[in-house]
């Protein structure tokens, strides 16, 4: 009898996990009535998506679409022009950036845009209780803002600042409704964001899905988004595909419309097929690169530092890994990036011979015949820390193996995230640490590269680079500052502060049924605005 | 004995050849980014990988590796048991009740957090690997222990012996263990070819030693990201193990079929 | 009854050292998500110490499992480190994935486990060989290689079914039958081991002896197993709702094992938390149904009562 009570029961679970198996299925019919649809792959589920946070270039995939910024900047000039502001003035000593804003811009809930809105995101924005990690670097030496009426703000500065304008056109320093920032917490809030940009946030779930909607009522596009057209992309799902194996599997399946960062051996297959396009893009900012520690045994000596470059052979790297889809990188910024010094191309080209013989010059050799290089018994040993994204230890392989051949001992210490390797740098013990990051003002060389620069992780301290880039930060002339950054790129690799590798090239791919996929001048965003079907036929 | 030499042939072979090859092949770090991705033929037997090495080194060298680490792993498991279960033995009754308690605490918790835990405390590498693999296996070791133990003191000579007033101790080592013998040779066997599959599931996740090293694990990972051109890749390291957990597991069965026969 | 009883209770027992020894080992782990997101963006000292001061992070560890497990008792997982969002919530949100693969993948493992047992165990002709290769491969080959080979065969060459991703029916096809074969293979080498056993047992020589077909014969049989098919199956359901992070990463499915894994490599401790307890409830609860259900199946059992 009791038995059977068991039984009964048992059956009865068994029956009710049926049940959620029925009611889960539900969720693999949602949502396929919309013929509008795609589906973005994004590539990595950041630590958050919230912009005036989080830093991830990742989370300005979808959101760059779901904000609009005081000023935009062309993609293909370069040029600034207006957002949700009409117009700006700058005063002549460059402390105080004034912005007329358009008027009759709504925010997604109906909260109308003005000046007190730019207020609350600027308030939010450098509130130390955030922790911003990149927003708030973006605006320099800010000061404060006042607001003159309804629909002019002036922001002030401490310092001239020119890369402010640049800094505003990013996502990081998108306009966000006042009246959601109110309604959540910090850490909330990136689940219930609201803009003013073409697409509404509809939702967000960690690890499955975002989702954005376009909004219909919106008008007040910069110069370059196109009229919205009848084939118009409606809804995009933006997914996670972590595993680079599965992108390309998911675009040829058509089980994503649009992918980035392809396995570079995947795009070389995918050139081949007739359903999806390969569309490389290069991003502006710093090249795939290595920091190197001047201030630890045996890099402290520049001899060292110049022999690690010369001993590594990057033609080889970006053919075999990188499959010759990135070209191999010579300066502390990329091609693409504006200020690029073109004279420092071939240097520190491959001579492994001439690496090994500057090493022996400074007085090391190799006296217990074990392959590796030591002076006074003290072994020629470098410890790289080194992430485990963007192929870096395919990389850091094989520049072990190059380097092992001029007698260095390369340690490789693999990091598995962005905290462990703040930590490990933190602790000091790192000869060489992989990291880089993007954007058009080269003013983020500052922060690396000058004494008191918080990501001084070279621990290189001079007078004359600190000089120059501080005076590009303040300069507005262009030509002027181009002279200054080329001679601060000069000297960075003059000083082999840093190992470029290659330049940092998104492989995207995206379903024929698209037309091409547009992206902003940063080269991470795509303008989704301008998204559309080549093939719709209104079903 | 309790093997059957036939069955047992393939993993010993297996193993020889695995302990042998290292000495007949290249050196399984050497890259050549030149010969990258060449297919399976005179130069390279199994073919080689992104970096232009060695596939057939490299499996050769990982498989000594897992047998290696399998092995420690196995070794903790077991005398982690044994040395659990002889306290309970010495202490009074109430302990048995605990270590059944946390032994089902411990089979509950999934394999991968208890082993991902361990392996962050041990900062990784491959002994934080191997630490972690024995843990993960310890606690349904101490189950076997525990049941085959239960059952052989129902056995007549066990009651025997106490009724003589032989110490707990004396029983446990002159009369239970003899019986018990056979099924924790075979439940040791079985904890290696279990530990065979989770060193390599935590290689594949990224645990687990330098990042060159030659460790099946990370070897399927690595080669899933050549697939689509050069399928051998991922496929050695990936048959590497399958054979060799088959071939335990194969030796195993005619190991059970012996203890049967035996009890019978 | 009591016995029932007696193993639900030894069943909380450990579900709430499962708890508190989680909690603890994962405190003693350096460093937590929040603290490594701060210490990332510049925050100063008082802003960390802040932060971790209103999600309780600066109190003695006793006070912390204390209200961890209070917290527990009411339903209240607590939240995420990073986001501040309810691990109920997220666990919510990856379990209709889960249920749905583990779901299939169980029943692929019990029909496909009890058929090619009794085809490694009864048939004679070539197709006892090949069942029994498949049981042995099933067990032997990590799912990383079963999956990853599933892929480039179905989903590249024929171009049969999607390799990535998850939403409609034909997506969980590959995962399901992938994680059911590894199932199946557990299954059916009980499954085969058992059918053995009772085949030689002297009732069902006898039965032969009675003239019973030998399609009766093997239905007798497999009911006689029923109780080891029972317990295998189970135990296989305690390991797949659990969530297969190594399956959902390959297939690039959400669920709970992608959960735990990227909480776990964030250090969001309250999510792995989470995630690990639905883990060991689940595998707990499983072991529970599956002692209930061999109890009401097996003959020998039923007669004491």
């Amino acid at each position: 009898m009791m038995i059977t009570t068991i039984f009964k029961r048992a059956t009865t679970t068994v029956l009710l996990l049926t049940c959620a198996l029925i009611v889960s299925g539900r969720d693999m019919t949602r949502a396929q009535d919309d013929s509008r649809r795609i589906v973005y792959g994004l590539t990595f589920q950041p630590s958050g998506f919230d912009p005036h946070i989080n830093a991830s270039s990742e989370l300005g995939i979808p959101l760059r679409s779901v904000y609009d910024t005081l000023v935009y900047r062309d993609p293909v000039s370069q040029a600034f022009v207006a957002g949700l502001a009409e117009s700006w003035a700058i005063s002549e000593d460059g402390r105080e950036y004034t912005f007329t804003l358009r008027q009759n811009v709504l925010f997604h809930d109906g909260t109308p845009f003005n000046a007190s809105a730019v207020a609350a995101n600027l308030d939010r924005i450098t509130d130390p209780a955030i922790a911003s990690q990149k927003a708030v670097f973006l605006l320099g030496g800010y000061a404060g803002y006042s607001v003159i009426d309804d629909r002019t703000i002036r922001i002030a500065l401490n310092d001239p600042y020119s890369p402010l304008l640049d800094s505003l056109s990013q996502v990081y320093l998108g306009m966000a409704s006042p009246t959601a920032l109110a309604a959540y917490s910090a850490e909330r809030y990136q689940f219930y964001q609201v803009g003013t940009g073409p697409f509404v946030f509809v939702e967000y779930v960690p690890g499955d899905r975002l989702v954005l909607r376009r909004n219909p009522a919106y008008v007040w596009g910069p110069s370059f988004y196109q009229p919205v057209g009848a084939n118009a992309v409606e809804t995009i799902e933006f997914r996670f595909f972590t595993d680079p194996v599965t992108r390309a599997l998911a675009l040829e399946s058509g089980e994503a419309d649009i992918m980035g960062e392809l396995l570079p051996l995947d795009a070389r297959a995918l050139n081949a097929s007739t359903e999806v396009s390969l569309q490389p893009e290069i991003i502006p900012g710093q090249p795939l690169q290595f920091l190197i520690n001047s201030a630890k045994f045996p890099t402290d000596e520049l001899v060292v530092r110049q022999a690690l470059l010369v001993g590594a052979d990057r033609e080889a790297i970006a053919d075999s890994i990188f499959q010759r889809l990135s070209p191999v990188a010579w300066a502390p910024l990329s091609a693409a990036t504006p200020y690029y010094n073109a004279d420092l191309v071939g240097a520190y080209a491959f001579d492994p011979a001439a690496a090994r013989d500057a090493l022996i010059g400074l007085g090391y050799s190799d006296s217990n015949n074990d392959g590796v290089l030591e002076r006074n018994g003290a072994e020629l040993e470098i410890r790289v820390i080194t992430p485990v994204w963007n192929a870096i230890p395919d990389v850091v392989q094989l520049l072990e193996a190059q380097w092992r051949t001029i007698g260095i001992r390369t340690v490789i210490e693999q990091v598995p995230s962005r905290g462990a390797l703040f930590e490990q740098v933190a602790a000091g013990d790192y000869h060489l640490v992989a990291w880089y990051e993007y954007g058009s003002d080269p003013a983020y060389l500052s922060r690396y590269f000058t004494s008191m620069g918080d990501l001084n992780w070279t621990g290189y301290s001079a007078a004359e680079l600190d000089g120059l880039l501080i005076e590009a930060g303040r300069q507005s002339d262009d030509n002027a500052r181009r002279s200054l950054y080329g001679q601060a790129q000069r000297i960075v690799m003059e000083q082999a502060l840093i190992l470029p590798i290659r330049d940092y090239v998104n492989l995207n791919g995206y379903r024929r049924t698209l037309n091409p996929v547009e992206f902003d001048a940063y080269g991470w965003f795509p303008l989704l605005h301008n998204l559309s079907f080549s093939t719709f036929s209104g079903e | 004995m309790i093997w059957d030499r036939h069955r047992a042939a393939p993993l010993i072979v297996l193993v020889l050849v695995l302990l042998v090859a290292p000495y007949f092949v290249g050196d399984p770090l050497a890259t050549a980014p030149l010969m990258q991705l060449t297919p399976p033929g005179f130069a390279y037997p199994l073919g080689s990988d992104l970096l232009g090495r060695d596939m057939l080194a490299r499996t050769v060298y990982g498989g000594q590796r897992t047998l290696m680490s399998a092995g420690a792993a196995t070794a903790i498991a077991v005398g982690g048991a044994l040395c659990l279960t002889g306290i309970v033995v010495v202490t009074p009754p109430g302990g048995r009740r605990w270590l059944r308690l946390l032994t089902r605490t411990l089979l509950a918790l999934p394999p991968l957090v208890f082993g991902l835990i361990i392996v962050t405390l041990t900062s990784g590498g491959e002994w934080g690997v191997i630490a972690a693999t024995g843990l993960v296996h310890l606690a349904p070791y101490v189950r076997v222990l525990d049941t085959s133990e239960t059952s052989a003191r129902q056995n007549g000579h066990v009651e025997a012996a106490r009724a003589l007033g032989a110490g707990e101790w004396r029983v446990w080592r002159a009369h239970l263990l003899p019986i018990m013998l056979p099924t924790l040779l075979a439940q040791a066997g079985v904890t290696f070819a279990g530990a065979i599959l989770t060193s390599a599931a935590l290689g594949f996740l990224g645990f687990g030693g330098e990042v060159s090293a030659p460790e099946w694990g990370r070897m399927l990972y690595d080669g899933r990201q050549v697939l689509r051109v050069a399928p051998w890749v991922p496929l050695a390291p990936g048959v590497g193990i399958t054979l060799l957990v088959m071939s335990v597991n194969y030796a195993l069965e005619s190991g059970e079929r012996r203890v049967r026969r035996w009890r019978e | 009854m009591r016995a029932i009883a007696r193993a639900l209770i030894d069943a909380l027992w450990a579900g709430l050292l499962a708890a508190s020894l989680l909690f603890l080992a994962l405190r003693a782990l350096p460093g937590d998500g929040l603290t490594h997101q701060l210490i990332e963006s510049g925050a100063s000292d008082d802003v960390i110490q802040a932060r971790r001061a209103s999600l309780g992070l600066d109190q003695p560890l006793v006070t912390q499992v204390a209200g961890y497990l209070a917290g527990l008792a009411r339903g209240d997982l607590g939240v995420s480190l990073l986001d501040g969002r309810p691990v109920r919530d997220a666990l919510y949100d990856a379990l209709p994935h889960t249920l749905t693969l583990a779901g299939l993948a169980l029943g692929v493992g019990l029909v496909g486990g009890i058929t090619v047992g009794t085809a490694a165990a009864r048939t004679q002709n070539a197709v006892r060989p090949v069942a029994r290769l498949a049981i042995a491969v099933g067990l032997s080959a990590p799912t990383a290689l079963i999956g990853t080979l599933a892929i480039v065969v179905f989903a590249l060459w024929l171009d049969w079914l999607p390799g990535s991703g998850a939403g409609t029916i034909g997506h969980i096809v590959l995962p399901a039958s992938v994680l059911g074969w590894h199932s199946a293979a557990a299954i059916g080498q009980v499954t085969a081991a058992a059918l053995h056993d009772v085949y030689s047992a002297p009732y069902l020589i006898a039965a032969r002896g009675r003239g019973l077909s030998s399609r009766r014969l093997l239905v007798h049989a497999l009911r006689a197993c029923a109780p080891t098919i029972v317990t295998a199956t189970m135990l296989q359901a305690g390991f797949l709702f659990g969530g297969t992070a190594i399956t959902e990463a390959i297939f690039a499915r959400p669920g709970v094992g992608r959960l735990l894994v990227d909480a776990a490599l964030r250090q969001d401790y309250p999510m792995v938390q989470g995630v690990a307890l639905w883990c060991a409830g689940v595998a707990i609860g499983a072991a529970l149904i599956g002692d209930a259900l061999s109890a009401s199946l097996d003959p020998r059992l039923r007669d004491v009562e």
